[in-house]
This record gives C-alpha cells, structure tokens and sequence, in this order.
C-alpha cells in the first residue's frame, strides 16, 4: 500500500516481507487540514504519485477526503467492520 | 507448546448449511427455506451464468450461485433470516433486493439493465482478452503488460484506474524500479514502452481495447460456492474484498502478505496458512457453519509465531504444512495438525517436527501415503518425503535445478518436484534413490506474438520468481500414470508419463492465464486454478475441452488447488490473500439443482 503501513507484497526473496513501510506518507486526518491541497494532490498526483482525475468523480473523491478526516492515527492496515452488502 | 486464540466470537446463529461437507440436497427442513428466481434482460429474455449472492448482514459467509439457462438460480436450503441478495454479471448492472427467507419459499426476480463498464467486472485473463493484437506494437505493449503486470495481482487489477502519461509512468517505475520511497523513477526504454502503452489503452482518450462478455455457461452454471470473510489477525476485515464488482479487484491491505493456501478438512471446515509475521497465527481454522476463525500458532521463541504456505490435508486426517521463521516459504519444520484435537482441552494441536533440511512451502502426497514437502534454499533445490507412520525423512537433493516450487507424489511412490527458475521437473525415486531431471523443451514466450514482435536477442524477462515456462504446482493422478505440470508464465499444461517420463502439452483456454496448480478427480479429470483469474478450469483429457467455473470474487488471483471427493461430490477451496477470504466451491450436479426446482414447484 502506497499510504497504509503494510507490506506491499510478501514472496520477497530478500526477506523485506512483513515490512511496516509505505511508498507515501502514512495517511491521518492532518493531511486533509487543506482540502484544497488535498484535492488537488488526488486529481492531479505528484512526482511520485498518479493522479486520479480519470479515475474517480468529484464525489469519489469528496468521499475520499470524508473519509480521511476520520483517521485519526496513520493506518497499519485498511481494515473494515464485518461487510454486510 | 502451541497458543490459540477465537478471533471472532460466536455469532447468536447457525447459518445456511444444509449440511456442510453433503450439499446434495435433500429436502429442506423446519426452519429452512428455498430461496429462488428468475433474472431477466428487460426485454424479458432469461439470462444465463448471473452470479446471485446472499448474506446476512454481520455474518462472515457469502452463498452464491449462478443462473442456468432459463436464467433461474436455486440456492440450497438456507436458514431462516433476512438475507442481502445481489446479482451481477460481465456486462450487466448490479441488482440488489433484500429477501426475508422463512420456512417456505421464496422467489426473487431481477431484471437487469446492460452496462457499457465492463473492464472492471473482467478477471485478469478477461482483461488481456480486450488488448488488440493487430498491430506489432499492440502485441509488444500487450506481452510486455502480461509478462511485467501480474504475479503479484491480476492483470486486471492493474487496469482498473485510468491514468495519464504521467500517472502511468509512476506506475510503472513504482512497480518495476522497486516498491521503495527510494525509488529515483527512471524508466528505461522498455519500461516506457510498457508505460506509454498503458496511456493509449487505459488513458485519457479512446482506448482501442474491445472488452467481451465472459459469463459461465451449461455446467459450470451449478456450483454453489461458500465464501468467508477472514478476521485479520490484528483484527478488522478486508475494506474492499471483491465482492462488489463495481469498485473492481479486490485490494485487500493485506494482499497477498495475509493468507495463501486453504484446504477442507473431514468435517468441512477450511484451513488456510498465514504468510505474515503473526504473534498468533501459523495456520487458521474457519468453521464452515459460523464463520467462526481459530488461530493456531508454532512459536518461535521470539513472541511471534512461524509464518506458513503450503497446506495439505492427508489420509490420516491430520493436516501438514510447512512453519517457517522468517519467510513464508522457506527453511521451515514439517507442521501437523489435527482437526480432530483441536477442540480437546488437553489434545496435541500443533506439531512441529524439524527435518534434515528446511521445509519449503509446497506439499503433496504420493499413493503409499508418504508426505511430500519441498526443500533447499534460493539456489539449491530439493524435497523431502516424511513417513507419518515411522516419522522418518528421506532427504533428495536436485543435481542442478535451484529453488523447489510445487511438489507431488505419484502412485507409485515417487516424487516429483519443479525447479521452478530452471524450467526443470526433477524426479526422485525413493527405492533406488535415483534423481533424474527433465528440462522443459523451449516453449513460444507469449500465444499472440508473431515473428518480428522482438528484435533480435530481444528478450522479456519476468518478474518475481519463475523461468520462462515456470513449473509451479503439480498433481499426480493416484489412480493413472499421468503427472500434470501447470506452467505459469508459459501459459500451459504439460502432462508427463511417470513410466516414459514422456512429455505432452496443453493449450490453456486463453493468453496470460497463469496456470498455477492441478488436481486430478476420480474420473481422472484435470481441476486447475488460474492466479490470473477468478475462475477454476477443468480440462477433460478425453476431449481435450476446458470448462471455466467461476468464483463471485473479482481479483481473486487464486494460486493454489485442493480438491475433496467425497460420496460423489466435489468440494474445492479457496483463499485469496487480495479478498482476504476463504472459500469452498461445491460442484452440484443437474439432478441436485433439479431435485431443488422440484422442491420449489411442488409447495
């Protein structure tokens, strides 16, 4: 995961499975303190980060910032209640 | 000493099992109901190999089955609940109702709308079928996507977003150039090939792919497949697992770092392997009624638990896999547990039994009985045989062929093994102590590409483990003499005589498919998983025809196989490290969905 302290793959020959590292900064609700930074860092990316204006609608993306207000601590993993469908 | 711990408590109710390992569907029973119905174009013309699921909300288990070709779908006996059901199918809009499931029956229409978002709803090989390959530079920028973009995920999951050329370069240097903020992000000239090609087929502006409508169809309409949410061992489950096949392959945090191999025991429970580091978990256990997850832990003295891989349940009931201390895979002892103990307050859950080199994480079974595990590091291949009535090892060194990958027994007792880097199948027989390896005969690299697509001396390697043809996991007939090889990267089955050792290959159904493991049924019928798939093939050898069964999960990415056959029927389970679930597939036959149509139409 680019954001969420979790490896990113585990069949490493070199033993860096399991790994508490990410590619990006570990996400919380600080870096959703400028929304219009935020915005503009999701539709358009970075050096080293794609940018998702083909990808999600204006809503997609209000949800993702909705959502980025509720972390409170940086994420180890992305994990969810039981789904119910 | 070995620890466990309930993951998840008991939930106030039993769900949806008419029986859990016989589904064939005798009459339901008081407190059971027949769910039921019809799907529809609007048109009003049925639909056939439409995936319809049900669930109670807050409990672990999915129950899916697929229409037949009057577009009518029967579940099996479920217990009396308010239900979530949902139908979805490539090419069609999802439909949703809810359904209140009471001691008679219930019939739920759905009437669904065609869409023109297909590319998410496709598995991998289905997405790989959209990629024209008309001109060189398609078919370049195709096997360079197929060889560079799977292994680790689907095909398919990489072209879920669409990006820009410079959202697609990242992508590539991020996924090529190493996983690593210390990545500097220079593509070489290759890598921009396959970056460029990624903008025109999944860009800003029209993309020349062609998308189809893959749905089951006749046999492969009748399965009922059981699928289960899985805890993570830190607690919480998978935030996107697959199911809902608008937001496209699941992406699971914990990827393929969280489970990677299941098998069903005796009593119908699935148990899968954990691959990463754990203060509890080796192996888990979900029971097949509650959902209920159990983890079992080997120690490794350090506060954490071994990390697993390979899982194979053997004759005697007792279930082996490999527990190693570092990576997943290698340098492991020989684990056994036993289903039977696990609920014995004094039982002998787990052991831990150290080899005379390291167990790898494939393992298989031979027709004496004998336990097959792979062995050796990186550069030295080898396998072991361990003898569950003696407890003795035998020890096989391969003379040339480096990294063991899958293993399997034959009916006489002799192993065999694949170096899987080499392209190397090495037998060992255990009388003579004879080791014999076979090199794989070069192979085309990718179905589509026509002479001219490379240059000279041009070459696309792969990454992650594996040769050009990469043997992964094979399976020997125990009632014949053919051995069965899926080749990953070459996209083929290749069949060995174990008398002749003579070889012979198979055409999988489609390009980039990625077989990855084989068992063989009684009626020595072919049962392959696909890793670039969401899907499950059997290939008749009488016929030489492929059937695809399909799981109701996008970007499964399913690697391993293990098949029970039991009373007539067949069960196979599943795990997918990017879904975080565990599942069973049960094959019913015409008459089992029959006898339920003929429950239905006589109340």
């Amino acid at each position: 995961m680019c954001h969420v302290g979790q490896a990113p793959a585990t069949e490493l020959a070199d033993g860096t499975s399991g790994q508490q590292w990410t590619f990006g900064p570990l996400l919380s609700k600080t870096h959703a303190a400028n929304e219009e930074v935020l915005r503009d860092k999701i539709e358009n990316g970075g050096p080293k980060m794609p940018g998702y204006s083909l990808s999600l609608t204006d809503e997609d993306i209000d949800h993702v910032i909705a959502f980025m207000k509720t972390i409170e601590e940086p994420l180890t993993i992305l994990a969810n209640d039981l789904p119910g469908e | 000493m070995t620890t466990q711990r309930r993951t998840l408590h008991q939930i106030g109710f039993a769900i949806a099992l008419a029986g859990v390992l016989m589904l064939g569907l005798p009459a339901h029973s008081a407190g059971q109901g027949l769910l039921t119905g019809t799907i529809t174009s609007p048109s009003g013309a049925p639909i056939e190999g439409v995936a319809v699921s049900a669930k109670v909300a807050g409990h672990p288990m999915t129950t899916s089955v697929y229409t037949g070709a009057d577009g009518r779908y029967f579940f099996p006996a479920m217990e009396s609940n308010e239900y979530n059901v949902w139908a979805q199918a490539v090419g069609l809009e999802r439909a949703e109702a809810t359904a209140n499931v009471g001691s008679g029956n219930v019939n739920l229409d759905f009437q669904m709308a065609e869409t023109t978002d297909i590319v998410r709803q496709l598995s991998g090989y289905q997405v790989l079928a959209a990629l024209p390959e008309d001109t060189r530079e398609h078919r370049r920028g195709k096997a360079l996507f197929q060889k560079n973009c799977t292994y680790c995920h689907q095909t398919s999951t990489a072209l879920r977003p669409r990006f820009d050329q410079d959202g697609w370069d990242t992508i590539v240097s991020v996924m090529l150039n190493g996983f690593s903020p210390n990545n500097e992000g220079e593509l070489t000239e290759v890598q921009q090939e396959l970056a460029n090609y990624l903008t025109k087929m999944r860009g800003p502006g029209p993309s020349p792919m062609n998308p189809q409508v893959f749905r089951p169809m006749g046999e492969a309409t009748l399965p009922v497949v059981y699928e289960y949410d899985v805890e993570y061992d830190g607690g919480g489950y998978s935030a996107h697992n697959g199911s809902d096949w608008r937001f496209g392959p699941a992406s699971s945090a914990g990827g393929t770092g969280a489970m990677h191999d299941s098998a069903i025991d005796a009593d119908g429970n699935l148990w899968f392997t954990s691959t990463r580091r754990s203060t509890e978990r080796t192996v888990a256990r979900v029971d097949a009624v509650t959902g209920e997850t159990t983890s079992y832990g080997v120690p490794l003295g350090n506060g954490e638990m071994a990390r697993s891989h390979g899982i194979f349940p053997a004759d005697d009931g007792k279930i082996y896999f490999n527990a190693s201390p570092r990576i997943a895979w290698l340098d492991g002892t020989l684990g056994i547990i036993d289903p039977e103990a696990v609920d014995r307050v004094d039982g002998e859950v787990i052991q831990s039994i150290p080899a005379p080199a390291g167990v790898s994480g494939w393992l298989g079974i031979d027709g004496m009985g004998k336990i097959w595990a792979a062995s050796g590091t990186m550069q030295e291949g080898g396998a072991l045989r361990y003898d569950p009535d003696t407890g003795e090892f035998m020890h096989f060194e391969s003379p040339t062929g480096g990294l063991t990958y899958g293993i399997a027994g034959d009916r006489l007792g002799n192993g065999w093994w694949m170096a899987v880097n080499d392209d190397i199948i090495v037998h060992g027989n255990p009388e003579t102590g004879e080791i014999t390896e076979i090199p794989l005969p070069e192979q085309p690299l990718a179905e589509y590409l026509q002479p001219g697509d490379l240059a000279d001396g041009e070459h696309f390697g792969h990454p992650g483990l594996g040769g050009d043809q990469s043997p992964r996991r094979p399976y020997a007939d125990l009632n014949g003499d053919y051995l069965w090889v899926p080749n990953f990267f070459g996209n083929t089955i290749v069949r060995i005589d174990i008398n002749t050792k003579e070889l012979k290959y198979f055409a999988v159904p489609f390009a980039g498919m990625n077989p990855y493991e084989a068992m063989v049924d009684s009626q020595s019928r072919l049962w392959v998983t696909f890793q670039n798939s969401d899907e499950m093939g059997r290939f008749d050898p009488d016929t030489e025809t492929w059937t695809m069964y399909s799981y109701p999960t996008k970007g499964m990415a399913q690697r391993h196989n293990h098949m029970l056959e039991a009373d007539g029927v067949l069960q196979f389970a599943s795990a997918s490290g990017a879904s975080h679930r565990v599942g069973r597939m049960v094959i019913r036959s015409e008459a089992d969905v029959q006898a339920l149509r003929e429950q239905v139409s006589g109340n």
